[in-house]
């Protein structure tokens, strides 16, 4: 019969992804059965703790990108957010505006999820370009196509220079890489693709449009800045479990935009918007703080 | 210059001597620490995970004990390195204070 101590660790186990369970599932039990006391009928909150910590270490490292640098796959990652949460905003439903840059949207996007940052890179800078028309020519031409949204303000078109430029960095870089090793592949991956799970979320943006709740109400507000926060506070314990600055990286990339926006706004912003600001910037610094350390650990 | 956490120092102290399986790092963790470092299962595999990955730990080989599979871990030649160069600095630390003649000043 199996010890009652053993199926609770069998229990505990499942914290851990399939295949590393397939793989070392017996040697950690064998393992933790041996350092038990023959008294023991639970796992100690001790050896709980530690193992749900190895558990989150296993599934945050087997996130990691192979074969590219780290801080590519962390500027891949940020360039990723910032897209899907930028068109995720963009009012498209239920009337369908925006029809040309939805379209734009999704084949950057979809783009970015493949690792075609090429693609990517062209779509951002076009984007960014236009976005920005007002801004470069003072509004004094506006050209007769309607493509897509032009602002005249900084913060609305920051999210498209951030992608457009961490896109281009990937691009270029990649194309170095491949003429060093014999290797540059025209349009195609040049970066690991990405879960394609990620293309929810612009869905579940235009998907709350239908709700036509809009989104400076409370509940939106505060249920976005909880996500975020929680979101931050998981890149700070993967910083720090996989000893990895990638995350940092992504969420500093993540953060710039909201920064632009600050700046443009410091003299409206209420007590409660620089609260805000404070907590996202402290984590990400923190983040990037715990990365440094860490890098210099063995 | 690379530092290195207290337990990743005793988990390639422990495999100086000759391969060790999982349990067996831990107890001599624990006696070559004096008791100090006490690796929980969790953090011991994952330490291993990592210092596989650098090349500083390898597997050596697995054997079967009640059924079940028993991993023998080995330190490689750039782990026995590491861990010179560690203790070499934790030496010259020590020395700063640990000096016969007691604290001297320049």
């Amino acid at each position: 019969m199996t010890h009652v101590l053993e199926r609770r660790y069998r229990r505990l186990l499942r914290a851990y992804p399939k295949d590393y369970r397939a793989a070392h599932g017996e040697e950690l039990i064998g393992t933790l059965m041996e350092a038990a006391r023959p008294e023991d009928r639970r796992p100690s909150p001790r050896e709980t703790l530690h193992l749900l910590a190895g558990a989150f270490t296993v599934r945050v490292r087997a996130s990691r990108a192979a074969g590219v640098p780290p801080w590519t796959d962390g500027l891949h990652l940020g360039a990723l957010i910032v897209a899907m949460v930028t068109f995720a905003q963009l009012p498209v439903l239920p009337y369908f505006d925006y029809e040309i840059w939805t379209v734009l949207g999704i084949v950057l996007m979809v783009a970015l999820v493949r690792g075609w940052v090429r693609v990517a890179a062209l779509l951002a800078a076009f984007a960014a370009v236009w976005t920005s028309w007002p801004i470069v020519w003072g509004g004094f031409y506006v050209p007769g196509l309607d493509l897509g949204p032009m602002y005249g303000d900084l913060a609305p078109v920051a999210p498209y220079w951030v992608v457009a430029a961490a896109s281009a960095v990937l691009a270029v870089r990649r194309a170095g890489a491949g003429r060093a090793s014999g290797k540059a592949r025209g349009w195609g991956a040049t970066m690991p693709a990405r879960s394609p799970w990620w293309l929810l979320l612009p869905l579940a943006g235009w998907a709350l449009q239908l709700t036509q709740v809009p989104v400076y109400e409370p509940v939106w507000v505060v249920s976005r800045a909880g996500v975020e926060v929680v979101a931050l506070l998981l890149v700070l314990a993967a910083t720090l479990a996989a000893r990895d600055g990638r995350w940092a990286l992504a969420a500093a990339v993540y953060l710039l935009p909201g920064l632009v926006y600050l700046a443009e706004n410091l003299l409206v912003t209420g007590v409660r918007g620089f609260l805000y600001w404070s907590v996202l910037t402290a984590l990400v610094v923190a983040s990037l703080i715990a990365a440094r350390r860490v890098h210099t650990r063995a | 210059m690379i530092g290195m956490t207290e337990a990743t120092y005793f988990i390639l102290v422990a495999l100086m001597d000759e391969p060790l399986h999982g349990y067996g790092i831990i107890k001599r963790a624990r006696t070559q620490s004096l008791g100090e470092v006490d690796l929980a299962v969790g953090t011991l595999y994952s330490a291993l995970d990592r210092l596989s990955e650098t090349g500083w730990v390898l597997l050596d080989r697995e054997e079967t004990v009640n059924g079940r599979p028993r991993r023998y871990y080995r330190i490689t030649d750039d782990g026995v390195h590491a861990v010179r160069a560690q203790a070499a600095r934790l030496q010259r630390a020590a020395a700063l204070v640990l000096r016969p003649s007691g604290v001297t000043s320049v």
